[in-house]
């Protein structure tokens, strides 16, 4: 009864437009106060959060992924993937995925690489032929990447909230990243071979594909130097984010491709995104105070156990709550939410705590791209300047496909777990 | 009312200078670490008050210029009333909780400063230095909240002004 | 319940800790009949460790556990048990430790008035020295190394030893050996084996540097509000609780050697002469303790070397 009557405030805080954040909090707050708890919580869950290395990382991170940006990171990768695999059948498609892939292991969000390789891609396939559908709900989907290759705000927030390592939930994010995008570019080929009606196109001549390369390469040994850096153990992955953001000013300055105005623009887009994203951390954090106070994860967490005895059942279980959850909440709420309710459960069933972050990122990928609330979907609409339910609809192949390797995720659980932990 | 607008703004740029600088000190950390087996005994902490005080301080003007997270399916399906009545709503809940907030953070602003309570670190700096930005980005945000209150009674629309909102994760 | 006690603690509760709490809980519930429940909030569901002292303290949750280290912003003089080499006995930790000792009496006083009660001491053992090769014999075999430190008191030594400190929380000690961040590591025996630190460290050097102590605390308002009997049971599981865990430790500690030697580790006391180095190069710490802390800390450092 408790619970229902707190989902229903919370959900009728969200409706009427409070921001997430101080729905969270505020919601928390209320239910302290009616407990008879102590209020000091709240301003002091706030500075906790705040005061967390880990999340140092996420301004860091972002600011390295937006000054690449700036410098026009997006249009080289595009265009080098281009010139090596676009004569393939369906090679603009490959292209498109590939480059969304290379991106996600410079950018933390799904939001940024949906983004930046869907300006670059989209007029491109359909101007090529590809139909419009397919092209929305690739790009949408594609972009859901960048927060399950490393870097990852959502992982690094999930390894702060349940101090697991930011550094093993990286790894971890690796294999079924790349998955998934072997699994796209696989559909991709056989949509290409039998719906295509698009013009194919020439190979690119050898000059070219050296350029091109040679433009995108720094950009592609930064993100991988960054990630050497934290897999070494050379710095922490709060630090080898400040040494990509050195190494994306040194290299955008280098290129002669950073001027002021871009740069002012990208430090005040990092600030903001970083302070909205914080924000509901510290809001979910007080939210998370109360609920644990009114002992509801540990209720829900015994209620698991004892009608849930089988793994398969919790994920089954877990998944469509979430897939649920997933078509209104925003995604970093819902992993904050639902984190704590939901280790607790798991890590009774004997399920790795790293494995289940990698599974709940797949999830939230999958809430980034279902409508009506599906951040993703919003980005595509407005670069594509498309309608919500023509987007919505070319996703549908993609989201049975990212349920797919949640399958694969779960029989082949090392698919995660052998880099960070048996390489 | 326009007059709290531009310190706000300048507070946001603050913020967006105090994480970069924070990625200064970081680097500047790995370096001396690596380069001259000097690891710093400031950079991790005065980085992590650059996070405290920069996101505490930029989050009222997110709040004027919209930016903050929020859903939307509910509110752009309703006439302009209707959405006046939930800006309304909203701005007074938001006004409740930064009050609290601002208040109950500034008691322990107060306390620790009052003891001469230290973080007990390397650099043992005092605690309320990173404490006081509780009160003060709340009180600002409250303020902030007044002010869009007053919009609404005026009747104009959160759209009307400012980006919409929408970030990235 | 007429009562509930809610505990913040960091550790999950399978650590010596936790088990400590449970078996309070279990003490003060059945002599109460019921009218005091215990709840326990491990692994840090509701305050990191060093967020206790302001929680707990201002009321915002009635009781936690916190490192005493934690206490050393506002009474710096706990940093007493962290003097290098002041306890390096078990009977001297003992009689450090005893309630109304010359040396806790006077730290559990001004504790209390920054707004919480000191219920029981929780020992967590003596801070041990890892490295790889070699053990850490000498102040020599420092210099110019980088050491793992959890505390300001412990990076003053370091530096007097003339190694480089750096602060590395608990959590994150495998992988900074691992990968090198620091050269030396410092932790107490049950962390070496809680979190397999055979793995990445070959040796130990048994330096008992400082004395770990964990306390347990309790809002002082809402101490004063609970009716006689109610704080007569509590007391006494404290004390029985306090007695348990200083009585396991030492066995604690020696299943830790036994399981770091299993592990192909390499344990090494140092000789006396060695010790004696050792202090030698300490003195400016204890020091800058005198300074820092005046009369009270002169007078518990005397009180300290007496023992
Ligand atoms: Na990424
Ligand atoms: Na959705």
């Amino acid at each position: 009864m408790t619970v229902i009557l707190i989902l229903a405030a919370l959900f009728a805080l969200l409706l009427i437009r409070v921001p997430v954040a101080f729905a969270l909090g505020g919601l928390g707050l209320a239910m302290l106060m009616l407990g008879g708890f102590s209020p000091l919580m709240a301003p002091q869950a706030i500075l906790s959060t705040l005061d967390g290395f880990i999340l140092l990382a996420v301004p860091l991170f972002l600011l390295m992924s937006n000054i690449l940006l700036k410098g026009g990171v997006g249009r080289d990768l595009f265009a080098a993937v281009h010139a090596w695999v676009g004569h393939w059948p369906g090679g603009l498609a490959v292209a498109t995925i590939l480059s969304c892939g290379i991106f996600a292991a410079i950018s933390g969000s799904s939001v940024a690489t949906a983004a930046t390789i869907g300006t670059v891609a989209i007029p491109e396939m359909i101007g090529r032929g590809y139909q419009k559908r397919f092209v929305y709900g690739l790009l949408a989907a594609g972009g859901t990447l960048g927060i399950l290759i490393p870097p990852s705000i959502p992982m690094i927030v999930y390894a702060f909230v349940t101090e697991q390592s930011v550094l093993d939930l990286f790894l971890a994010g690796i294999g079924p990243g790349l998955l998934l995008v072997a699994l796209f570019i696989v559909y991709s080929m056989i949509y290409a071979r039998w719906f295509g009606g698009f013009k194919p196109e020439p190979a690119a001549g050898w000059d070219e594909r050296l350029l091109a390369t040679l433009r995108a390469l720094p950009s592609m040994l930064l993100a991988a130097y960054v990630i050497g850096v934290i897999y070494t153990g050379a710095a922490t992955p709060t630090e080898a984010a400040a040494l990509g953001l050195a190494g994306a000013l040194v290299i955008t300055l280098a290129m002669g491709r950073l001027t002021f105005k871009t740069f002012r623009e990208a430090i005040f887009d990092s600030m903001v995104t970083t302070v909205a994203i914080l924000l509901i951390v510290a809001g979910a954090k007080v939210f998370g105070k109360a609920i644990t106070l009114y002992r509801i994860p540990q209720d829900i967490s015994v209620l698991i156990s004892q009608t849930i005895d089988t793994p398969l059942a919790f994920i089954l279980v877990v998944s469509i709550v979430l897939l649920v959850m997933g078509l209104v909440f925003e995604a970093l709420s819902m992993v904050l939410i639902m984190t704590p309710v939901l280790l607790p459960a798991a890590l009774a069933l004997g399920i790795d705590p790293v494995w289940f972050g990698v599974y709940m990122v797949v999830m939230v990928e999958c809430a980034l791209i279902t409508p009506p609330v599906g951040l993703n979907l919003y980005v595509i609409q407005s670069v594509a300047k498309a309608g919500l339910t023509e987007v919505s609809r070319g996703v549908l192949p993609f989201l049975v496909i990212m349920l797919l390797s949640v399958v694969i995720l779960y029989i082949w659980t090392d698919l995660a777990l052998y880099i960070p932990f048996k390489l | 009312m326009k007059a709290l607008s531009f310190p706000l703004l300048a507070l946001a740029w603050i913020a967006a200078l105090l994480f970069l600088l924070a990625g200064g000190m970081l680097t500047y950390e790995v370096a001396a670490r690596y380069l001259f087996v000097a690891p710093t005994i400031w950079a991790a902490e005065l980085s992590q008050l650059c996070l405290i005080w920069g996101t505490l301080i930029a989050m009222p003007w997110l709040l004027a210029a919209n930016r903050h997270i929020a859903v939307d399916v509910l509110t752009e399906r309703l006439n302009r009333t209707g959405r006046r009545l939930c800006q309304g709503l909203a701005m007074a809940a938001i006004t409740a909780f930064s009050a609290v907030v601002a208040w109950k953070g500034g008691g322990i602003f107060y306390d620790s400063f009052e003891r001469g309570r230290t973080t007990g670190s390397m650099l043992d700096l005092p605690t309320w230095i990173s404490e006081l930005a509780v009160p003060v980005g709340f009180a600002l945000l409250f303020l902030q909240a007044l002010v869009e209150l007053g919009k609404v009674l005026r009747g104009i629309e959160p759209g009307d002004t400012g980006k919409h909102g929408g970030v990235e994760t | 319940a007429d009562t509930t006690l809610r505990i913040s603690l960091q550790l999950p509760l399978t650590s010596h800790l936790g088990q400590n709490l449970q078996l309070f809980k279990d003490e003060v519930e059945k002599n109460s009949n019921g009218d005091i429940a215990v709840e326990i909030y491990d692994s840090a569901q509701l305050y990191k460790d060093k967020e206790v002292p302001a929680a707990v303290g201002s009321g915002a949750i009635e009781m936690g556990v916190a490192s005493l280290t934690r206490y050393v912003g506002d009474v710096p003089a706990v940093d007493i048990f962290y003097q290098p080499f002041l306890f390096d006995t078990e009977d001297k930790v003992r009689a450090a430790v005893a309630p109304g000792s010359p040396v806790r009496g006077p730290l559990d006083d001004a504790i209390k008035e920054t707004g919480s009660t000191v219920l029981w001491w929780q020992a967590y053992g003596g801070a041990i020295m890892l490295s790889n090769g070699a053990p850490v014999k000498t102040p020599d075999d420092m210099k110019g190394k980088k050491v793992r430190v959890f505390g300001k008191t412990l990076g003053d030594f370091v530096t007097a030893a003339g190694g480089a400190p750096t602060l590395i929380s608990g959590s994150e000690q495998y992988l900074a050996y691992q990968r090198g961040t620091v050269d030396i590591g410092m932790t107490g025996v049950s962390g070496v084996k809680s979190r397999k630190l055979w793995d990445v460290m070959d040796t130990i050097t048994v330096t008992n540097n400082a004395d770990i102590e964990f306390i347990v605390v309790v809002n002082t308002d809402f101490w004063n509000g609970l009716p006689d009997a109610h704080k007569e049971i509590i007391q006494a599981a404290a004390l029985k609780a306090e007695a348990d865990v200083r009585d396991r430790m030492s066995q604690i500690e020696a299943d830790a050697y036994a399981a770091a030697e299993e592990n192909g580790m390499t344990v090494y006391t140092p000789t006396a002469d060695e010790m004696a180095a050792w202090k030698a190069v300490s003195q400016p710490v204890y020091e800058a303790y005198i300074e820092k802390t005046g009369d009270l800390g002169k007078s518990i450092m005397d009180a300290a070397k007496n023992l």
